[in-house]
């Protein structure tokens, strides 16, 4: 799962972009061992230490992993993609942003 | 068979007497042991196939494999799927027909061999929780034999239980058929290439052709439907009502074209932060765990 959000990351470094993760582990020290060990640099929320917290209840995700693009008016654009559909898709919506944002 | 064994005995009276004691329990092969072959076929076809993927070395090599196998599964699952519905017809009331008419929907769900299974079941085994489960497990991906399966499980005489499931099921098959063209959208050449082998290029366009907000309604229609009848039903850790809430909010909020709803929380270190602070960001919203 890593290895795809990683390199997500780092090609789009500049780039007005954000990966921004809901979290539905139960032990939180742990996890954060597990960021550090991974090298995870984007920011997770913390859903309330269960899944199905409240975050995840209120989106009505019943799979995980569930992946939503969101456009940078915060237009939800496509969801469910992933690998090279999904870098595709964020660069395509990328060319939307105005210059100089 | 046993049947003509036994009658024949009743007929012939004394005569029967002499016939070779085993006349009547003369066993020629049942459908059930054909279909066990039928199965064994199957299972050899899919376990040569798993093989070669787990050789496979690079996702190159494996991504060609799905192609492969997918047509393969075609070309030999069909006919042995026609096979055993062939097989298990004239017997099709029988309570050991519900394993072949299930085997076919799992195994071959796209195949018209699927939609005479789906029939029997509903002609025959509705009472019979292996139909429901069956069934159950198409919501998310739905078959031409789906939701006429699933109306006529939540209009039976049925426990309640089991009626609530079905309902939910098929406002969710419903809810489904509306998303697929947009996800059938997303996937690249390849991959979509694969779906319309595995289950045929006119059932997609279909899918494609349909009216979503047609679908919408219809879905939107049904939750509505089961909330009323069975809100406070438990399902899985919340009641019918709070899952219908649930999809009816989601429906309304999180569809492709919707502003999204903002996010506020703390991050892993405890610190407040809410999704809206990106804004201006094309986002990537990962729900995700570590389990």
């Amino acid at each position: 799962m890593f290895p795809h959000e990683r390199s997500l990351v780092k090609k789009l470094e500049g780039k007005p972009f954000a990966l921004v993760g809901v979290n539905s582990d139960t032990d939180r020290k742990q996890l954060k061992e597990v960021l550090k060990a991974e090298n995870i640099t984007w920011r997770s929320f913390w859903d309330g230490g269960k899944i199905g917290g409240p975050i995840a209840t209120r989106w009505n995700v019943h799979g995980w992993p569930t992946i939503y693009i969101l456009d940078h008016r915060g237009v939800i654009r496509a969801r469910d993609l992933r690998g090279s559909s999904l870098e595709k898709k964020v660069e395509e919506f990328l060319k939307e942003v105005p210059a100089g944002e | 068979m046993w049947y003509t064994g036994a009658v024949l005995v009743l007929l012939l009276g004394a005569a029967a007497n002499d016939a070779p004691p085993k006349a009547a329990d003369k066993k020629e092969p049942s459908y059930l042991d054909e279909f066990q072959k039928i199965k064994k076929e199957m299972d050899k076809l899919q376990e040569s196939l798993n093989k070669e993927f787990t050789a496979a070395k690079t996702e190159k090599e494996r991504d060609a494999l799905i192609g492969k196998a997918t047509r393969l599964m075609k070309e030999k699952g069909e006919p042995l799927a026609d096979k055993a519905v062939a097989l298990v017809r004239p017997h099709a009331a029988d309570k050991e027909a519900v394993e072949v008419l299930a085997w076919v929907l799992n195994y071959e769900p796209a195949s018209p061999a699927a939609n005479t299974a789906a029939d029997l079941l509903a002609k025959y085994h509705l009472k019979d929780p292996r139909t429901l489960d069956t069934v159950s497990r198409f919501t998310h991906a739905p078959m031409p034999w789906t939701d006429k399966l699933l109306r006529t499980l939540a209009d039976a005489d049925l426990p309640r239980g089991q009626k609530v499931r079905a309902l939910l099921g098929l406002a969710e098959s419903t809810k489904s058929r509306m998303e697929l063209p947009g996800m059938l959208q997303g996937l690249d050449q390849a991959t979509l290439q694969i779906v319309e082998e595995r289950y045929g290029k006119k059932y997609l366009d279909e899918l494609r052709a349909a009216d979503p907000a047609k679908l919408e309604k219809e879905a939107v229609r049904l939750y509505k439907e089961a909330a009323q009848k069975y809100g406070s039903e438990k399902y899985g850790d919340a009641t019918v009502a709070e899952v219908v809430e649930r999809t009816l909010f989601e429906l309304e909020n999180l569809r492709i074209g919707k502003k999204a709803p903002d996010i506020e929380g703390e991050d892993i270190d405890g610190k407040k932060f809410k999704l809206s602070d990106y804004k201006g960001k094309v986002i990537v919203l990962d729900f995700w765990g570590n389990w």
